[in-house]
């Protein structure tokens, strides 16, 4: 059972992804935007982030600078889940890979069973890596 | 449908694309919570199937309302302004906008004088405007708000009648607005202080009403923000 912080505005999707994360017991937090996902951050310790870049007032990518500087989140995974085609993605590979985002999940392409399988492999990966 | 100019053809094709990408997310919404119906064996189902629902038909309506705007943009030589009942689009927006509401938690509610009036308008097209303006303050809503409270209301301006879409936003500065609707193919997120989404219905009301020849404006009412168009009143149906 993990703390699972997930960063959603789409309120039907959230409710879905809360419900199959639940079902395959993790704890799980929901905020729509960035500054309600800091401050729930501060009060759970997440173990994994799953990220929508497109939020609204402050985006993914501002999250991402805030929440990583702090030192306890450094290394938190951060899974992004996201509108942002593959392509646009990719053309901000370094970004991503210098922001630490552990995987990056297309939203029309990507299952439920592909979110659970890269939530529990990068909680896995942690737990080896000592986080 | 008439011809387009090229200049025409070309907004259609912008705003095909934002549509295009708004199209995504009900249809997310329908994968998503479909799949989740197999993984979990639910036995909440009646209220993943009223998703399901809601979700389809928002999808459908916005393939619907673009066609709408370009049909009427087609037409705009002759599209004819006729008297219409402004009561009954308002009780027929809000009906369209019930079920969805209800998906994010919102409550709809209708704020205007049963006395009041027939207006020169495009009814399909005026409605189809509506009920897309709703449908992102809805939505925009619910990322900030809880409970929010949207209002359908009606007033008189100057001689003028003004039917818009209020809720406790941030009021939209009318030069934001003037500039997303030029740039909105350009940028993901054109209104981000309101919304995550990239506001396609706002875009598909605007192309509408520019072919009833009214504008899209920013407007307050009852100390609440949002999105409106002004409308001339029709005296003939008064007479009626």
């Amino acid at each position: 059972m993990a703390r699972i912080l997930v960063i959603e505005p789409n309120l039907i999707l959230a409710e879905v992804y809360r419900k199959i994360l639940i079902k395959n017991k993790h704890k799980v937090w929901l905020a729509k935007n960035a500054q309600a996902a800091i401050n729930i951050a501060d009060k759970i310790n997440p173990e994994v982030v799953i990220l929508e870049l497109q939020l609204p007032q402050h985006n993914g990518l501002e999250f991402l600078y805030e929440f990583r500087s702090y030192n306890e989140w450094r290394k938190t995974p951060v899974i992004i889940q996201s509108l942002i085609s593959p392509n646009e993605f990719k053309d901000n590979y370094i970004l991503w890979h210098k922001l630490g985002i552990s995987s990056y999940l297309y939203k029309p392409k990507s299952t439920l069973l592909q979110l659970i399988d890269c939530v529990n492999s990068n909680l896995s990966l942690s737990v080896h890596a000592g986080i | 449908m008439g011809l387009m100019n090229s200049s025409q053809t070309s907004e259609s094709l912008d705003l095909l694309k934002v549509v295009a990408e708004e199209i995504k997310r009900p249809l997310i919404e329908i994968a998503r919570s479909s799949e989740l119906i197999t993984l979990t064996n639910q036995t909440a189902l009646d209220s993943v199937i009223a998703t399901v629902e809601t979700s389809a038909n928002t999808a459908l309506d916005l393939i619907d309302s673009y066609l709408l705007g370009l049909q009427l943009a087609g037409q705009q030589q002759i599209l004819q302004l006729e008297p219409i009942s402004i009561g009954s689009v308002l009780y027929n927006t809000a009906h369209d906008l019930e079920k969805f509401a209800q998906a994010y938690n919102a409550k709809i509610q209708l704020s205007f004088k049963k006395t009041q009036r027939s207006v020169m308008a495009h009814s399909n097209g005026l409605h189809a405007a509506l009920v897309n303006m709703g449908r992102v303050i809805i939505e925009s809503q619910a990322e900030h708000n809880p409970q929010a409270v949207i209002n359908i209301g009606l007033h008189n301006y100057a001689g003028l009648i003004v039917v818009g879409i209020y809720s406790d936003m941030e009021p939209i500065a009318p030069a934001y607005l003037r500039a997303a609707c030029k740039l909105y193919s350009r940028t993901r997120q054109p209104f981000r202080q309101l919304s995550s989404s990239s506001a396609a219905g706002i875009f598909i009301a605007h192309n509408i009403l520019q072919a009833m020849s009214v504008r899209l404006r920013t407007a307050r009412y009852n100390k609440q923000a949002g999105l409106a168009v002004t409308l001339q009143p029709s005296y003939q149906m008064r007479l009626v």
